[in-house]
């Protein structure tokens, strides 16, 4: 399988179902992927700005969402 | 596509749900079915057990890979756009279930994050495909339920018995070896 997608699958999703299920599951990766990608920035010394301009957020954003698991120095 | 279900693969598919609920999955994926019919006390409970596929380390490898509540990634429905798991967990080290990663305490991650779901959970595109293509040929029992998981298995079912150490294609052979014999 080697993670081909398989075409029919695609035409698949044009099915609301399949659609609206990958939107929603799409969301959630994107934010376990922001934890991750914010932690490990964090880990590496960056600032709350610095990662807030690369998200297109504002910093008070990032630190409120992610300053207390991270803890807020 | 209605598709009739025997007793004990609804059975199964109850379980299946219920450990979505427990989860706060808005979803049962071939992950959930696959943990439901490692756990059954049915006779393909205990082929699979007795081939390594044990309903504990699945459920460990559901919360490591998938998570829970909220945040929790249906992989299947992604699978239907295009992402690949295998890929995801291959460019982004640290990725919830990437291989380097320890799975988290269960119990732990299930306090922190769990909110309870009530009702029915509707089957993901890939699990239904897995019942739909089970019952092609009559009603399906669990057996061939399993054997629909476990060939068909999409990107979450496949990674977890993978992170097993369990081929796919071996339990499927042992199943059907099993239906012959």
């Amino acid at each position: 399988m080697d993670g081909a997608v398989d075409v029919s699958e695609r035409a698949a999703s044009r099915d609301p179902d399949e659609g609206l299920r990958a939107v929603a599951a799409l969301r959630a990766l994107a934010e376990q992927l922001e934890d991750l990608q914010v932690a490990n920035a964090r880990a590496l010394g960056w600032s709350w700005q610095a990662i807030a301009e690369r998200l297109g957020v504002t910093k008070q954003t990032v630190h409120r969402k992610h300053g207390k698991r991270l803890g807020r120095q | 596509m209605t598709v009739q279900l025997a007793d004990d693969a609804r059975a199964v598919v109850l379980v299946a749900q219920d450990a979505a609920r427990r989860l706060g999955h808005r979803w049962i994926g071939t992950e959930h079915l696959l943990f439901a019919l490692a756990a059954t006390e049915q006779p393909i409970g205990v082929l699979l057990r007795a081939a390594g596929v044990e309903p504990r380390p699945i459920w460990a490898g559901i919360v490591s890979l998938v998570a829970v509540g909220d945040r929790a990634v249906d992989w299947d429905a992604l699978s239907a756009i295009g992402i690949d798991l295998d890929r995801v967990r291959a460019q982004v080290p640290g990725t919830p279930g990437a291989p380097t990663r320890k799975g988290r305490s269960a119990s732990g991650a299930l306090r922190r994050r769990t909110r309870r779901r009530r009702g029915h959970i509707p089957l993901n595109p890939t699990a239904r495909r897995c019942v739909e293509d089970a019952g092609r040929s009559g009603a399906i029992g669990s057996r061939r339920l399993a054997l629909a998981v476990v060939e068909a298995a999409g990107p979450a079912a496949r990674t977890i018995l993978f992170d097993l150490g369990v081929s796919g294609p071996i339990v499927a052979a042992l199943i059907e070896g099993e239906a012959m014999g």
